[in-house]
């Protein structure tokens, strides 16, 4: 190629030299690649890679404005989350956010309201109990930031799944 | 004549015998698993007669070609079926395949109830146990055999065989089938089978053909290892990006846009370009930098560049020559246009190396049968680029390509389902390809030194280069096995 379109640099002699040329992709094409992590994953991204990351769901409607505060938090991070105000019992959303495959759960009410809490369930290890806003934040930024792979280590969702 | 067996005993017979009758000697078990043999590395039938010194394998469900033979009878045991039900129905053909068989038949579509069907008056077939025989004709007469069976399509195949051929049948019951074999001893060996799916196959895979009504099935020799297999099935189809993509609302296709053009929706948008960020990123810590070049050109650049000539059956042009004073055409590939990026100044030894990276959106002309989901497209976008190197640092940047796909692939967390490919010229056929021989060997030499210098496994391929060069192609699998390029270099 670098004949048919006369390419050179111009040598230590300062002769003209034809240079090697490489041609290359880092990883193809996009599309493609999505469609090997969608069959590899079964939906089931690592985290870095989720179109949704977290889910914020209140327990009941009186704590919409706090959950909606737990999103802008998450999101001023960078992380990529919504919050379900939907009038539905908190078993049905929790189902519900485990089939749209987000992995990470903050559940929110009272308890949580009070005290600047949320309680995480993830895809990988289910109840990972209450935690500080700031402590999920900054374990969650760096799992995303570090590409990590978590693993799943439980069985229950997969089940839930199949339903 | 003695007969060297694979685990290197040795057995003499007086006369000519069957592999059959060979495989009963040495053990009856052996007997009834049998489902072909192997002779001097040649896959025949359990008839096939052994009459001089040679290597045989008894081969069973378990070796690969024993699985193909088994399957393969299952396959007629299907055509049977079929012809009993549907007699005006007309045979195509029915090999086996990697998990299994299918057949093509000239008839109306089958459905879940018909298949279930087929599978009922199969299980008859197998219970009433006829014996297969197998025979075979001068051209003539096969031709007259099948023609008073009403089997176009048979006709049509003995007709295509080459002159010298043996054409060859295998009877089971009323039933006669063209084949060439092997075959096991009796319908009675089938002991699981399920039909799986029916879907349009063109008569011998092309389009201006007609459609026929394939029927995919698989068999085994105990129940429990069908299940198994159809649990896998399921659980392949649940992760099939085409299926599950859409359902997680990533990405969707509309007639009217057209095939092999997906839209990619907010999610989907969403991951690629979370991925499109990261390579970014990744490449400028590299020391790459970027262009962003036209998505199209007048012809003039590709005749230059030799797609025209090479490859212009696979790109969307824009124009007529004929009519039009300038025709263009959509891209399919960054090449040349990074390369006048470098030529707009004069560079120096210096310079080099030089990488040039662009996020580059790219078409290719595919035929439309050959659209699929998000891996067979006609537009799609790729992390695309050029090293411009001088000749001593070409090892040292090779090795940097390879190690910055190795890395995307891991922090994917996919390497381990990856082969690497060297994907060579074809000496034999030089006129496919620009430069000299000299070039091309070693060029592949050199590769070949860098993916042992970074302990890749690789394996080698002729005929698989592109036209300006050779590379390696890293492969995945789908879930259905098939092989795809992922990366290039």
């Amino acid at each position: 190629m670098a004949e048919q379109f006369d390419m050179y640099y111009v040598d230590q002699n300062g002769e003209k030299v034809r240079p090697y040329i490489i041609h290359r992709t880092s990883m193809g094409c996009y599309e493609r690649t999505l469609a090997w992590l969608i069959e590899k994953y079964a939906g089931l991204f690592p985290t870095w890679l989720c179109p949704e990351q977290v889910r914020v769901l209140p327990i009941s409607e009186k704590y919409h404005d706090y959950a909606k505060k737990v999103e802008e938090k998450l999101r001023e991070n960078g992380i990529l989350c919504t919050v379900d105000q939907r009038a539905e019992k908190i078993g049905y959303k929790i189902r519900e956010t485990r089939l749209a495959r987000v992995p990470y759960m903050l559940v929110v009410g009272q308890k949580e309201e009070e005290e600047g809490l949320v309680s995480v369930r993830s895809r990988y290890l289910g109840d990972e109990g209450q935690k500080t806003i700031d402590s999920f934040i900054e374990e969650i930024c760096k799992e995303i930031r570090t590409k990590e792979i978590r693993k799943i280590q439980i069985q229950e969702e997969e089940k839930d799944n199949k339903k | 004549m003695k007969i060297l067996l694979k685990d290197g005993t040795q057995k003499e017979y007086q006369g000519a015998m069957t592999v059959l009758e060979i495989a009963n000697d040495i053990s009856e078990g052996l007997g009834r698993m049998a489902t072909a043999g192997m002779v001097d590395g040649e896959v025949v039938d359990l008839r096939y007669v052994v009459e001089k010194d040679c290597q045989l394998s008894i081969l069973t469900f378990q070796d690969k070609e024993g699985a193909a033979a088994y399957r393969h009878t299952t396959s007629h045991v299907l055509a049977e079926a079929v012809k009993r039900l549907y007699p005006n129905a007309k045979l195509a053909i029915g090999p086996s395949i990697d998990d299994g068989f299918y057949y093509d038949f000239d008839c109306e579509p089958f459905d879940r109830e018909a298949l279930d069907k087929i599978e009922a008056e199969m299980k008859k077939v197998i219970k009433e146990g006829a014996k297969i025989e197998r025979f075979s004709l001068p051209r003539e007469e096969a031709i007259a055999l099948m023609k008073e069976k009403d089997e176009p399509y048979k006709v049509e195949l003995i007709e295509d065989l080459p002159e010298g051929e043996e054409i060859s049948f295998y009877q089971q019951g009323d039933f006669v089938d063209l084949c060439a074999g092997p075959h096991l001893m009796s319908t009675k060996g089938i002991k699981a089978f399920k039909l799986i799916s029916s879907s349009g196959a063109y008569w011998r895979g092309n389009e201006k053909n007609k459609m026929l009504t394939r029927v995919y099935g698989t068999a085994f020799t105990k129940k429990a290892d069908l299940d198994a297999h159809l649990e896998h099935l399921e659980d392949i189809k649940k992760r099939d990006h085409n299926k599950l993509g859409r359902e997680m609302e990533l990405f969707t296709t509309v007639d009217v846009i057209g095939q092999g053009l997906p839209l990619l929706m907010p999610k989907g948008t969403k991951m690629i370009q979370t991925m499109q960020r990261w390579i970014e990123d990744e490449e400028e810590k590299r020391g790459y930098v970027r262009t962003k070049t036209p998505l199209m050109a007048k012809s003039d650049l590709y005749r230059i560049s030799g797609h025209w000539d090479h490859y212009q059956d696979s790109m969307f042009i824009l124009g007529d020559e004929e009519k039009d004073k300038e025709v263009f055409a959509l891209r399919p590939m960054t090449c040349p246009f990074q390369y006048y990026v470098y030529k707009a100044s004069q560079k120096s030894y210096r310079d080099l190396p030089i990488r040039y990276g662009e996020t580059s959106t790219l078409f290719r002309k595919e035929e439309s049968g050959e659209m699929h989901g998000l891996t067979r497209v006609r537009q799609f976008t790729i992390s695309e680029g050029h090293l411009i190197v001088r000749p001593d640092q070409m090892d040292e940047e090779f090795k940097g390509c390879l190690d910055l796909a190795r890395h995307c692939l891991q922090t994917l967390g996919v390497e381990e389902d990856v082969t690497y490919r060297l994907s060579k010229w074809d000496p034999n056929n030089k006129e496919k390809y620009i430069g000299t021989a000299e070039v091309w060997e070693d060029t592949q030499q050199r590769i070949r030194n860098v993916l042992n210098e970074l302990g890749i496994s690789f394996y080698e391929e002729e005929g698989e280069a592109a036209f300006y060069g050779p590379k390696v192609d890293i492969q995945a699998k789908n879930v259905y096995g098939k092989e795809d390029t992922m990366i290039t270099i």
